[in-house]
């Protein structure tokens, strides 16, 4: 057992495919080769599946307000451009042992514009959550997500073994902390969701002793019954719009007129089975015309379940769980344990979002504003999403190279 | 290094990064499998069939109405009732409130100012009240507010250019309709019947053959975004074509209806009964209804317009809104009411044909032998029955007793049949049941039977003259026809076949005609005795079968109303067709239906059995045509005209005739009269017309021709001058005329018979 909180260099690991080692010897091939391939192939054909996807949820809606049916899709492919070669880049050349030194600096920085974008942001549709820097749109929730992984992954294999107990896991969760309530400073609840999520990953990696989960998960569950069966009142005293939105959850269809909070979510949903097994086909979907509202955006898995059908769906979904059991496979084989816990914190994060996403398009969950990665319009998030999974392609070459 | 790196990962703690994150990873995997579950939940099962509620958010069903099938006369192409393409005009509400919403920067026009420009505009083109467009364009839920149904053509050109003009293209529309037009009016109006407003046949034949005349609607299902505009993704969309409707070919011949409309019309402003007039021609071989007549009968094209004299009716009734409204409905359903068929009328003596019949048949009677007495007047059961003859009409034998009519004889046959065979007849007549035609609506008869489905012997004794039992015009004359087709019960039908629009016959309707209820020889026996046995029926040329009746209505009694009717078949030698006629209580001084229904009977058959295509079989030659003697030397067409039978008149002294009267072509008598001018003769209406009415035959011709004057003899059967007079003549008595001028005379017989 590594007692110490430096570098800890993994074993070489004899089960090892040769294929590979032979491949390492062959220095033409090592950007390609070294990386974990199946990794990068599910992340290139997610992108371009994205891209499509983009193309065809939005070109009525972009033709509609701008006139112009490729809109989106231009702007979305070039940002995926940019992505895959930023993520290409950061595969290649980061030594993420560079991030590790960055990692509370970056925290801090990231924390600190949460902070301060409810105040200095822009507000879109209604919420203060953007940055525009050179006519982009930057939210920094995003970054937060990434640098919270990152603060975590560095915190807990400097602390590793103190992480056992609830005393040594106090400090980090005070600084996750200190990120959701950012978070929630700007109403943004899905980031508090995903980040206090992260957070319960990372504790659960960083090894904190199992009976602290169940207490809280039990706990929460509890919870989360009490109120939905006998806690209408309290939760109407206490946050008044989270029954409404408990409401819209439970019948989106009665919430259809007026403020049309349930229209969303209700056309989602028939979106989603009007795709049958086969679906309508690759941009015949009805839906996006102008029934489901901003398709490009967090419901663009609606659209794709009803041109592509539920064969489309578990298409993607198996996509999506390649590339979180990869992403386990890269953390196995980390060097260390920062690494370790970098590559299962970024692929946590990702998947996490993936299935709040999911949960949300099927109406399984209360409506919240969740993108799906790879997929949903917005071109910060994908060159940030890339940029990760270009880290977590680097720690699994990095693990080639010491094997070798 | 590499083993305690190895125990990292290898010492099967359940604290290690590796151990921790296979585990994150399988709960990751397993919520992943949830959601692929809940996925095929909803896409696969769709419980909620959430699928079809989408399909009816992005899909608008339209219906493309089948065109009705046309109604067609006998021969197959006269059209008697059509559909036509029309067009509705409705507005959307919904849309006005929207196009309202997205000018209010530029052009800032509320939605109650546009909603009121269009209402001025639709009410002036379509002379609709404003304020009912405005109250239908405040349903701004609505996109489906009918303005007005079947716009005339300049309407619809109006309304297209008046939203053309203003861009309305989103708010008024017009959609296509059919709309059903009689190209005939009133003719056959009670047959026929009408549909309504959205093409469903509601009386007549519209009503029974309507599932063969409406077709199926056909369905235009279009996906279109949440905007309206179409998509062309064509998910959802299909197109299902109308089916049009199948014409029905009738069985009316369209010149016997009309000359049946013609005549009950004339007689009925002849005789202003208190009812109606009526009129049925059957053919006798397959029952096949040639015409269906009601006089008064009523438009069908404004089937909801009182006609002029239920209007009278209207007007003179006096009562509240609401009691003036009930009886203005009351009026309407009169109106409609085909009464051939859905009313009962006691048939009076011409029942007696069936009496005769049973008698016959059963061998109760013989034709030759047997004899009846009569007294005036007999009793039966206590109760004294007069004949209508009150000096009695003596011993009679089997013919004498029908041509005189003469109850107290029937009574005997009646009682010489008995309850029990008389009641077998009047089932096997159809007396006791409808008689199956396809006349929408028709009723049953009224009769007396007691438990052991005899008639008492009371009942027997006046059942046996017709009167004291009520049945439908079209139920007695299906079973008199018997006599005239040799014993066979046919089924009346006004519908023969269904043909398509290229027309290829799709179905016939084929009807019972081999159900024999009395003999040939007994049909034989009754149509010889009833050969021209009523004069005023009869048809010159032609020998016709013909049983007048004037039967009492004994349920408006005290008063003394009458139903006039008169039954004959035709031609007597080989009967092609049966009339019926009835004038429903004439007012006219006459209520004998030899004097009221039988004249209606000849002047309509006088027209039709020529039509038919049935030769006269003896010929009167009492009339002859006019030569032309224009140019011809006066020596010489005098000569022409006297070899010719007629009188000649010349006037002028010149050599040659320059002008005749009457002129060439004219029908004249054959006793006429023609007049020749010559140079310097003046012609001038200088003949003054004498008065010739109530004069026997032979005094009135007489008069007229020796006025210089030419006559028509209407009534006159095979010349027989006895016991008439005229009833009308066409000039009026004093007129002054040409010379040679052709005046008509109608004669009636005077027939003391009911």
């Amino acid at each position: 057992m590594a007692s110490t909180h430096t570098e800890q260099t993994a074993a070489p690991k004899e089960q090892k495919p040769k294929k590979r080692v032979r491949v390492n010897q062959n220095r033409i091939y090592r950007l390609i080769g070294e990386v974990d391939r199946p990794l990068l192939i599910v992340i290139i054909a997610l992108v371009c599946i994205g891209s499509v996807m983009i193309f065809s949820a939005s070109y009525a809606v972009a033709e509609s307000r701008f006139g112009d049916s490729y809109y989106f899709a231009r702007s979305q492919v070039g940002f995926a451009v940019v992505g895959i070669l930023a993520m290409a880049l950061v595969a290649r050349i980061l030594d993420y042992r560079v991030l590790k030194r960055f990692a509370y600096i970056f925290y801090v920085i990231a924390l600190g514009l949460n902070f301060l974008v409810p105040f200095f942001g822009e507000t879109i549709n209604g919420a203060t959550r953007w940055f525009v820097i050179f006519g982009l749109q930057f939210q920094p929730s995003e970054l937060l997500k990434f640098a919270l992984v990152l603060a975590c992954a560095t915190y807990i294999s400097n602390h590793y073994s103190e992480m056992r107990t609830l005393k040594g896991s106090l400090p980090l969760v005070a600084f996750t902390g200190a990120a959701a309530a950012a978070t929630l400073l700007q109403s943004h609840l899905s980031a508090t969701i995903i980040i206090c999520l992260l957070m319960v990953v990372m504790l659960w990696l960083s090894g904190l002793k199992g009976f602290y989960f169940g207490v809280v998960i039990g706990a929460v569950a509890v919870l989360a019954i009490f109120l939905l069966t006998f806690g209408r009142g309290i939760i109407e005293a206490l946050v008044p719009q989270a029954l409404t939105r408990l409401e819209v959850w439970e019948d989106p269809f009665s919430f259809m007129g007026g403020e049309g909070k349930g229209w969303q979510p209700a056309q989602s949903l028939y979106a989603i089975s009007s795709g049958g097994f086969w679906g309508l086909g690759l941009g015949q979907s009805n839906q996006k015309h102008g029934y489901l509202p901003e398709p490009q955006n967090d419901y663009i898995f609606a659209i794709l379940a009803e041109e592509l059908g539920f064969f489309g769906v578990i298409c993607v979904i198996v996509l999506f769980g390649v590339l979180a059991y990869r992403g386990f496979h890269v953390s196995r084989n980390a060097p260390n344990r920062f690494s370790s816990m970098l590559a299962m914190g970024i692929t946590a994060q990702i998947v996490i979002q993936v299935m709040l996403n999911l949960a949300v398009v099927t109406n399984t969950l209360p409506s919240t504003g969740i993108s799906l990665p790879f997929f949903s319009y917005g071109g910060t998030s994908l060159i940030i999403l890339l940029a990760e999974m270009g880290i977590v392609l680097s720690i699994s070459r990095y693990s080639f190279i010491e094997q070798g | 290094m590499a083993s305690a790196s190895k125990k990292i990962t290898t010492s099967g703690s359940s604290r290690t990064i590796a151990a921790r994150g296979r585990v994150a990873l399988i709960v990751i995997l397993v919520f992943m499998l949830l959601l692929c579950v809940r996925f095929a939940y909803l896409m696969l099962a769709d419980p909620a069939d959430y699928r079809t509620a989408a399909l009816d958010q992005y899909t608008s069903s339209v219906t493309i109405p089948a065109k009705r099938g046309s109604i067609l006369a006998n021969d197959g192409t006269t059209e008697l009732a059509v559909s036509a393409t029309v067009y509705n005009c409705f507005i959307s509400p919904a849309d006005i409130k929207s196009v309202a919403e997205e000018s209010q920067n530029e052009e800032d026009i509320t939605r109650e100012e546009l909603l009121n420009n269009i209402a001025d505009g639709l009410a002036r083109i379509l002379t609709v009240e404003k304020s009912e467009i405005i109250e239908k364009g405040n349903r701004t839920a609505s996109k489906y507010q009918i303005i007005k149904k079947f716009l005339t053509e300049t309407e619809e050109a109006a309304v297209r250019a008046f939203i053309s003009e203003n861009d309305y293209e989103t708010i008024i529309h017009l959609e296509e309709t059919t709309k059903r037009y009689y190209r005939y009016g009133s003719f056959a109006s009670h047959l026929l019947g009408f549909t309504g407003s959205d093409n469903q046949g509601l009386s007549g034949l519209e009503l029974t053959y309507n599932e063969y005349l409406a077709g199926v609607d056909g369905r235009s299902i279009k996906a279109a975004d949440a905007y309206g505009n179409e998509l062309d993704s064509g998910v959802g969309s299909s197109y299902i074509p109308a089916t049009n409707g199948l014409n029905v070919v009738t069985t009316v011949d369209w010149t016997i209806q009309n000359t049946v409309e013609k005549y009950i019309e004339q007689a009925y402003i002849e005789h202003m009964p208190k009812g109606r007039v009526e009129c049925i021609v059957m053919d006798v071989t397959n029952g096949e209804l040639l015409a269906s007549a009601i006089y008064p009968s009523y438009d069908l094209n404004n089937y909801n317009t009182l006609s002029p004299y239920y209007q009278g009716l209207y007007d003179s009734y006096i009562g509240t809104v609401d009691e003036r409204s009930k009886e203005r409905t009351r009026l309407l359903y009169e109106m409609w009411n085909n009464t051939i068929a859905t009313q009962t009328y006691e048939p009076g003596s011409t029942f007696k044909i069936i009496t005769s019949a049973i008698a016959l048949e059963e061998g109760k009677i013989s034709y030759e032998n047997s004899s009846f007495s009569c007294v005036g007047a007999t009793i039966v059961a206590g109760t004294k029955i007069r004949c209508h003859k009150t000096s009695g009409h003596g011993t009679q034998t089997f013919s004498e007793a029908i041509v005189n009519s003469c109850n107290p004889a029937f009574i005997q046959i009646g009682g010489a049949i008995g309850n029990s065979i008389f009641k077998k007849y009047f089932d096997e007549f159809g007396y006791t049941q409808t008689s199956g035609s396809d006349i929408a609506g028709e009723v049953s008869s009224i009769y007396y039977a007691t438990e052991n489905t005899q008639f008492e012997t009371l009942e027997l004794a006046v059942y046996s003259f017709g009167q004291t039992f009520k049945v439908t015009p079209l139920q007695h004359l299906r079973a008199v026809s018997t006599v005239a087709n040799g014993g066979y019960l046919v089924v009346p039908h006004a519908v023969k076949a269904l043909v398509d629009d290229n027309g290829n016959v799709v179905k016939t309707f084929e009807y019972e005609t081999d159900r024999q209820v009395i003999s040939t020889e007994t049909c034989d026996k009754i149509i010889t005795a009833l050969t021209n046995s009523t004069k005023n029926a009869a048809v010159s040329g032609y020998n016709v079968v013909s049983k007048t009746g004037t039967s009492e209505k004994r349920d408006t009694k005290p008063e003394n109303d009458y139903i006039s009717s008169c039954v004959t078949f035709a031609p007597a030698e080989d009967p092609k067709i049966a009339i019926l006629v009835l004038v429903d209580d004439p007012q006219g001084g006459q209520h004998f239906g030899s004097a009221v229904a039988a004249p209606i009977v000849s002047n309509i058959l006088t027209e039709v059995l020529p039509h038919l295509g049935i030769a006269p079989n003896h010929s009167a030659d009492t009339e002859t045509t006019v030569s032309g003697y224009v140019g011809q030397s006066v020596a010489n067409a005098k000569t022409l005209i006297e070899n010719a039978g007629l009188k000649c008149i010349v006037r002028g002294e010149g050599e040659t005739v320059i002008e005749q009267l009457p002129a060439e072509g004219t029908v004249i008598s054959t006793n006429g009269v023609v007049i020749l001018y010559t140079e310097g003769a003046e012609i001038s209406a200088n003949v003054k017309v004498p008065d010739v009415r109530n004069m026997s035959p032979t005094a009135a011709i007489k008069a007229i021709i020796n006025s210089n004057l030419n006559v028509s003899v209407k009534g006159i059967f095979n010349g027989d001058y006895t016991n008439c007079k005229v009833v009308s003549q066409s000039v009026l008595a004093g007129e002054y005329v040409l010379p040679g001028t052709v005046i008509e005379l109608e004669f009636l017989y005077d027939e003391a018979i009911e």
